[in-house]
């Protein structure tokens, strides 16, 4: 075939015009983008009316990169509405259904200024869901579910923040029967608001000494310098140590891994020593948050009275763990959360491990 | 003049009635079924198909004799999906609500059968103007089989009409993908019924205009020579 056949031929007929008509689409597609163009600014306006039911004047909270995330979520942006003073979120809660997540806006109602330093949280004026990924039952979260979080300004403005366990009898306990892991990505997100803003925006200036909350009262301490070599060990990860004179005790605040969906559980576990240190028991253990343990709830006071009640164990050398079917007195299980108990178990092994290895020499 | 105007009228009236494409042709259940959950998002996206079948019937049938055989469905693929993209802009600027409910079956536009399918057994092989009256009203009785599975749904599901509540007692069956079936199957089945009744309700008074008057003559039996040949 000659060049001036080539041309002449049906397929180069066909091809032109498909070309043809495939630039003169993408002209006319690229002309109605640009005059149909939605700036940023226009979204977040248009999210706003959405949420409100009218216009309102947002401004943009900058928060750092360690500021957007905490132990339930990711902070995605952060607006202080100017019309009532109260700050919207807009938070993406994990732990859900085939580890997926929940985004959504959250306004928390305060009084005060942060300029002024008297923020204080009141509430939640309203949560409004925003996106979802891979939650297929997200359609059965209704209204109901969105406003209990709405409903509890009482116990949120207390300190308290939500469950989603399915039989969980807590206050603030919310879930929708057959999608509790989309609740509890739910309520993740919302916590991850109430979260950023409790220790963000209110505690940002004057934060709460950490021993002081753990005692009740005001004692002299010390904080130890967590060894780089020894901060995580086979268990979890050491945060912080501190070296309470008065009482004798190590308080360890301590994350452990190996929970459900490979989350983990953090605590504070208060450990007795004699000088030397020679490790003798376990004060007492507290619970401090989790990720991904949505049985947690199911955890009683009695589980964290347990590590307390093995000195001579522990001062032997032992470590704790969590089997269902073990009856060794180092067992420690809650039957219906046994990775959630196990992550726990992890977390008060990791302050014993760290104390063994970094802060009494070596294994015992 | 009337042989034109009865023309149109038979293009309309195949679209909206004889092809269904919901109801006569089941073309497009993606869409019915997944956007029918309430009459407005319903008739939305009635709407919606309807504007791009016109557009892209109107084009198509304006590039019939432009466009080579061999690379006419690439071709219609192509002018669709611009249409349906230009629409997608159109719904985000300026009717964002309809744009968010629409969700993922606005984009699947592109892939409704009905669109393709009216592109391909009409608009390229007749007029314009004729394409248009047949995108316009293969639209419009889709929107209409839309709007009335969305009413029903939405009325026994929901316990709204329009999005107004209407009353406190609501079958939640009829939100979900079973009750849209349930609801499909019904109208389809009464569409049917209704047509086919009126159908024949036609064909009797056509043939009780077509018969030989009683008191007429009877016809002269032929002779038996005739019959033998």
């Amino acid at each position: 075939m000659t060049t001036k056949e080539f041309f002449k031929s049906n397929a180069f007929k066909s091809l032109a015009v498909l070309i043809a008509i495939v630039l003169v689409a993408g002209a006319l597609l690229a002309i109605f983008n640009d005059v149909l163009y939605i700036s940023d600014e226009e979204r977040l306006r248009r999210t706003l009316s959405a949420i409100y039911g009218q216009e309102v004047t947002a401004e943009e909270v900058t928060l750092s990169e360690e500021e957007r995330h905490n132990n339930y979520g990711d902070v995605n942006a952060a607006y202080y509405i100017a019309d009532d003073g109260n700050y919207l979120f807009q938070t993406t809660g994990g732990g859900g259904y085939s580890n997926g997540s929940v985004t959504l806006w959250t306004v928390i109602a305060c009084t005060g200024t942060r300029e002024a330093g008297n923020l204080a949280l009141t509430g939640i004026d309203r949560v409004v869901y925003e996106s979802n990924s891979g939650q297929t039952l997200i359609s059965s979260l209704d209204d109901d579910f969105y406003a209990f979080f709405a409903d509890n300004d009482a116990l949120v403005s207390s300190g308290g923040y939500f469950t989603a366990i399915n039989g969980g009898t807590g206050d603030l306990n919310n879930f929708v029967l057959n999608a509790t892991m989309s609740s509890y990505a739910a309520s993740n997100a919302v916590n991850t608001a109430l979260a950023c803003f409790r220790t963000v925006f209110v505690t940002a200036d004057e934060e709460a000494d950490p021993v002081e909350e753990y005692y009740g009262e005001s004692v002299a301490y010390e904080t130890l310098t967590v060894s780089e070599t020894d901060k995580t060990n086979k268990y979890g990860t050491v945060d912080a140590v501190y070296f309470v004179a008065d009482k004798g005790q190590y308080l360890f605040r301590t994350t452990g891994t190996g929970g459900f969906q490979d989350g983990t559980v953090t605590l504070w576990t208060a450990l007795t020593a004699d000088t030397g240190p020679v490790l003798t028991g376990i004060d007492k253990v507290v619970y401090i948050s989790n990720t991904n343990q949505s049985w947690m709830d199911k955890i009683e006071a009695s589980f964290y009275d347990n590590f307390a009640n093995r000195d001579a164990l522990v001062a032997d050398g032992g470590y704790f763990f969590a089997d269902k079917n073990s009856s060794d007195e180092l067992n420690n299980v809650t039957i219906g959360a046994s990775r959630a108990s196990a992550a726990a178990c992890n977390a008060v092994n990791a302050a014993l491990a760290y104390f063994r290895s970094a802060l009494a020499g070596g294994e015992a | 003049m009337n042989q034109k105007a009865r023309h149109y009228g038979k293009i309309a009236y195949d679209g909206l009635i004889t092809n269904n494409a919901t109801f006569k042709l089941v073309l497009g259940t993606c869409a019915t079924l997944g956007m029918s959950t309430s009459a407005v998002n319903s008739f939305g996206m009635g709407l919606s198909v309807t504007v791009v079948l016109l557009l892209s019937n109107v084009l198509i049938s304006l590039l019939r004799k432009i466009i080579p055989n061999t690379v006419r469905i690439p071709a219609f693929v192509v002018i669709i999906a611009t249409m349906v993209t230009l629409l997608r802009m159109v719904l985000e600027k300026y009717i964002p609500s309809l744009y968010d409910s629409m969700g993922v079956f606005l984009p699947l536009i592109v892939v409704n059968c009905v669109i393709l399918g009216r592109a391909e057994a009409f608009a390229s092989k007749n007029p314009v103007l004729d394409s248009a009256i047949d995108g316009v009203a293969t639209g419009l009785g889709l929107t209409c089989a839309l709007t009335l599975i969305g009413i029903i749904r939405e009325f026994f599901g929901s316990g709204s009409f329009f999005g107004i509540k209407v009353m406190d007692f609501s079958i939640g069956f009829f939100t979900n993908s079973a009750g849209a079936f349930f609801v499909y199957g019904i109208c389809i089945a009464l569409f049917v019924l209704i047509t086919n009744q009126a159908e024949k309700a036609s064909r009797a008074k056509r043939s009780r205009a077509l018969r030989i008057p009683s008191h007429a003559e009877p016809l002269p039996a032929p002779d038996a020579a005739e019959e033998v040949k």
